[in-house]
């Protein structure tokens, strides 16, 4: 590697030890809460309210929380909740996927009067507090009758998920050139086909990317669930919070093994899939 | 192969009109290069002919068949792109093979394609490269594969955009003299792209200069070097470009800053510019030839400020009395400082209009002898 | 040619000894960029370095300036060694290829800020006084997203002289002009700078560009100098056969040969006439610029003296013409450029059998195992 003189680069002087102590301290305090989640699920339940690092880990808690006796605590199964969670934001994905690539193939392809305007509604589904919406889809899911149902759930994170999906995507298909598909038009084949032979293959780190994103910006919604299921189809965001009781018991030290447990599968796909992650991230790798 | 006619043709993207109506005839078979400067709507003549733009106005004409509503796999063309736009993910074999397993450009059965393949593959010396993909080619061998992809299928037209702009100098004059050696080439009605002069010059039957979506002047390369319609064309061919010296000309003779002094076509009178090519003027040392044939030559003397080599060649700035002469001389005995003589034939001698600076004008003719008579009066 | 001195005496003498880089990456086999270099330059002179990229020219260029650690070697500028100061401490002005301008400043505050951080006195003077010789005075108030890539050039390049350097290192300071542009600002460096008398590196890729602006010229490649030498050296004496590939448009034509009794037979072709001193039946390879050859109509020469060929393709720019010839026996072709303006001339045509000749001082002949002149 090149070894060039950046502007950042400094020797070290006491202001800079100073500077480096605070950024130190500031990783600390931010990484607290988490140190302090993975603490408490080790610790019994007579330990957990203790603010004493000392106390003997047992791995119990998750058992717990995986068994008939956290279904007895809580009402709800933590291992349905996980399958729930997983039908729902899995679906969720797969929807706005197939909904999303094309509506952001043409977003990116395609001017026209206010295409930007619908761009941003689209995009303003993200920044709308879910709050505002949920009363009037209370309403509308009961009168429906999809009230607590897969279908439901899957229906509602759509808000979460296709915005993030087209917003991905668009500039994806714009930094393509779109010679290569006029390429393939003059070479015989219909729009159509050209998209799926030469535009598609291109965007795939986009793809994947963007599905991770909204498969976790899925998971990791509570409000919608909170409201709009009842027992039967509980996301484990919802199910994590039942450990700390309704006005019962409070088991901290089960809530975060739970929320451990719920925070497994996102990091297992996030590193499945790390290589397109980092390509994708960075928009505009399509460019070789 | 095919005519091809483009009448009226207009096209706009959002606010700005890109081309302002081009009417333009090519006939089957030939060669017909568009110059212009980046932006002049090469690219967009070249895209409205294959019908990858929207919203055209006028009309494009393929073998007497308009082609209005025509989708671009149905009008026999065949483009190569300046990005080339090779299909990354397939190999070079697969990129070549795309139109022909389309299935709109004829049936070919495995075997046919693959005989067409090394056909043209042989013919561009990329045969070796079947298996690459396009990231693992170089610039040259990546064009080659965007020009495979246009000869390996059957066409009336070739459009061809900048074809060769990405090469190094030395492969693109090696490409360029290999370009005309191409029997489909030379058989097929080519409309070809370019921003450089030499390649217009080389390969055009004819040339057509284009700016600001316009065509300034069309016709054979002779044409355009010796009558250039107008400042544009004149400073688009030639590399120094021609020198322009601003002039006023009173009964019949233009006299410039620096007191050069030329006759002028009958009637023109004003301020006026005169131009001349760096390369149609000679040297001669002050006092040497004396102007004994100033009837058809014009001799200006000044001194040689700046001597720079261009390879065998030297480019010379001469300062005459004022007036800034750029001359290339292969004689190598000049140096900085020298005081020399240069002459042109007046049929060399350009008469332009006046405009600002920066501003082009058009030609009006070329250098008069100044008649004695005008000149004692 | 002559190197005038400079009034403000400014202009240093800048000497390379054995200047190398190398790039040691971990894990990887360590990279030498620069080989051991050696150039004198002297006080106002212009060099150029020439070479294709990865030569190791704006390597050189960026530890002349500092930017770059030196693994060995020695940067003199004047009497002073300066290869442990830092960049700002070493008196050299530097142009960068990507301008390098502050975005959120105007042109002027773009030039008043290296006077600044010096602290230097009457910085508006001097900013203006550079301006009006670049004639960019107007373009003063601006900010650079609203200059045109010349504009911007030319900006940097005030920028690099507004500190009146003794050193001015430029990289690739044309290389964003249109053709036309070049040819100007080209014209326009070279004036200014034999009238500031800055002792100049200027980084180029482009061999007419160095050819037609450089006092000499360095052209590099693989980390080496491989000549240092005054245009017309380096175009009419080529040191070696990357040399005389290198420099010249249209390329040398480099075919096999073999030497004999004063001349130089290439396939079957023919011979042409060598200078004296060059040992008989030898393998060479010949190299022969397009300018230097001259073609006859066969049947015109009956001397045998030439080479004899057939056109494969003329091409006539009108201001001259290429004719690529195909060789007997020889399976590189051979351009030589025609003459066109002369009148009624009767033009090569395809197919055409015509003869080359050159002069023996035009005929270069390379080793064509070490490549070096012979």
């Amino acid at each position: 590697m090149a070894r060039e003189l950046r502007p950042g680069q400094r020797k070290y002087s006491p202001g800079s030890i100073a500077a480096d102590a605070v950024l130190v301290g500031w990783f600390i305090f931010s990484l607290f809460p988490l140190v302090w989640m993975v603490l408490l699920s080790l610790k019994s339940r007579s330990e957990q309210i203790s603010t004493y690092f000392a106390f003997t880990p047992t791995l119990e808690n998750f058992g717990t929380v995986l068994s008939d006796e956290g279904t007895r605590l809580t009402s709800v199964n933590f291992t349905e909740a996980l399958l729930t969670s997983v039908i729902n934001c899995v679906g969720a994905v797969i929807v706005s996927l197939v909904i999303g690539i094309p509506a952001a193939y043409a977003a990116g392809r395609w001017k026209y009067r206010g295409s930007n305007d619908v761009m941003f509604t689209i995009l303003s589904f993200r920044f709308a507090p879910e709050l505002m919406v949920i009363v009037p889809l209370f309403i509308i899911y009961n009168q429906l009758g999809i009230f607590d149902t897969n279908v439901g759930m899957i229906w509602v994170l759509q808000l979460v998920t296709m915005p993030l999906i087209v917003w991905i995507l668009r500039s994806y298909f714009q930094d393509m050139p779109a010679e290569l598909e006029q390429a393939a038009l003059l070479d015989g084949y219909s729009r159509k086909r050209a998209f799926l032979m030469v535009a598609l293959p291109l965007v795939r780190p986009g793809i994947a990317a963007s599905a991770l994103l909204a498969f976790i910006f899925a998971w990791n919604n509570y409000v919608f669930p909170l409201i709009l299921t009842g027992s039967r189809h509980t996301p484990v965001t919802v199910a994590v919070t039942r450990f700390l009781g309704g006005g019962g018991q409070a088991y901290y030290n089960l809530t975060a093994a739970a929320a451990l447990i719920a925070a497994l599968p996102p990091l297992l796909v996030a590193l499945s899939i790390q290589r397109y992650l980092v390509r994708g991230l960075s928009f505009g790798a399509v460019k070789s | 192969m095919a005519t091809l006619t483009l009448s009226g043709l207009t096209a706009r993207y959002d606010r700005t009109t890109a081309l302002h109506g081009l009417d333009l005839e090519i006939a089957d078979g030939e060669f017909f290069v568009l110059l212009g400067p980046s932006g002049a709507g090469k690219t967009t003549t070249l895209k409205c002919v294959a019908g990858l733009i929207d919203d055209v106005g006028g009309e494009v004409g393929i073998g007497g068949r308009s082609m209005t509503g025509v989708e671009p796999y149905e009008r026999g063309v065949a483009m190569a792109f300046e990005s080339y736009a090779l299909y990354p993910q397939k190999t070079v074999e697969e990129n070549l093979a795309s139109p022909l397993r389309s299935g709109r450009l004829g049936s070919w059965t495995p075997a046919q394609q693959a005989e067409r393949i090394k056909q043209v593959t042989t013919t561009l010396g990329i045969d070796h490269l079947l298996k690459r993909f396009p990231r693992e080619l170089s610039n040259g061998q990546r064009q080659r594969t965007a020009l495979g992809r246009v000869l390996v299928r059957p066409a009336d037209v070739y459009l061809l955009d900048e074809p060769l702009s990405h090469l190094d100098a030395k492969l693109r004059a090696a490409m360029r003299a290999e370009l005309t050696q191409l029997g489909e080439m030379s058989d097929t009605t080519t409309l070809y792209v370019t921003h450089d002069y030499q390649e217009a010059l080389a390969l055009g039957n004819r040339i057509g200069v284009l700016r600001d979506g316009k065509l300034v002047q069309v016709g054979t390369p002779e044409e355009l070097w010796t009558e250039p319609a107008d400042t544009f064309v004149a400073r688009s061919l030639g590399q120094p470009e021609m020198n322009l010296l601003d002039a006023t000309a009173v009964d019949g003779v233009a006299k410039t800053a620096g007191g050069v002094e030329v006759g002028v076509p009958a009637g023109v009178s004003g301020p006026v510019r005169i131009g001349i090519r760096p390369r149609d003027l000679t040297i001669g040392t002050v006092g040497a030839g004396g102007s004994a044939d100033g009837a058809d030559r014009l001799t200006i003397a000044g001194r040689v400020v700046l001597a720079e080599r261009l390879g065998r060649a030297v480019e010379l700035s001469v300062d005459a009395h004022g007036d800034r002469i750029i001359v290339v001389t292969t004689d190598q005995k000049v140096h900085e400082d020298d005081t020399v003589e240069l002459s042109v034939e007046r049929s060399a001698v350009h008469i332009f209009a006046a405009a600002e600076p920066g501003q082009d004008s058009e030609r009006i003719g070329a250098a008069e002898p100044i008649r004695v008579a005008e000149v004692e009066r | 040619m002559t190197v005038t001195a400079t009034e403000t005496g400014t202009a240093q003498r800048l000497r390379l000894s054995s200047l190398r880089k190398t790039y040691t990456a971990r894990g990887r086999e360590p990279f030498e960029a620069v080989k051991g270099i050696d150039l004198d330059i002297e006080p106002g002179e212009l060099v150029a370095l020439l070479g294709p990229s990865g030569c190791g020219k704006t390597t050189t260029l960026r530890m002349i300036a500092g930017l770059e650690t030196v693994t060995a070697g020695e940067i003199k500028i004047g009497d002073r060694s300066v290869g442990d100061l830092p960049p700002g401490k070493r008196g050299v002005g530097v142009g960068f290829e990507s301008y390098a301008l502050y975005p959120p400043l105007t042109v002027r505050e773009n030039l008043a800020y290296g006077l600044k951080a010096r602290r230097a006195k009457d910085v508006a003077q001097r900013v203006d006084a550079i301006a009006e010789r670049l004639e960019m005075t107007e373009l003063l108030g601006l900010r650079p997203a609203n200059l045109s890539s010349g504009q911007k050039q030319r900006v940097a390049l005030a920028r690099a002289l507004v500190r009146n350097p003794p050193v001015l290192l430029l990289d690739e300071p044309l290389s964003h002009l249109d053709a036309a542009q070049r040819q100007r600002v080209r014209r326009e460096l070279k004036v200014l700078q034999r009238e500031f008398g800055y002792t100049t590196i200027v980084v180029t890729h482009d061999q007419q560009e160095a050819l037609s602006l450089a006092d000499r010229m360095a052209v590099m490649d693989a980390g080496l100098i491989q000549q240092f030498g005054t245009p017309d050296e380096v175009f009419d004496r080529p040191a070696n056969r990357f040399v005389a590939d290198f420099v010249g448009e249209p390329a040398i034509a480099l075919v096999d040969g073999r030497t004999e009794a004063g001349a130089v037979r290439i396939g079957d072709a023919g011979a042409l006439p060598v200078p004296d001193g060059i040992a008989n039946g030898k393998d060479v390879v010949v190299g022969l610029r397009p300018q230097d050859c001259h073609l006859t109509e066969s049947g015109a020469t009956e001397s045998g003296a030439g080479l004899r060929a057939t056109v494969r393709v003329f091409e006539n720019l009108l201001e001259f013409g290429l004719a690529t010839l195909d060789l007997p026996g020889v399976d590189v072709p051979l351009v030589v450029q025609v003459d066109v303006t002369v009148r009624d001339r009767r033009l090569p045509e395809r197919g055409d059998t015509v003869t080359v000749a050159a002069a023996p001082d035009r005929v270069h002949l390379f080793d064509p195992t070490s490549g070096e002149r012979l």
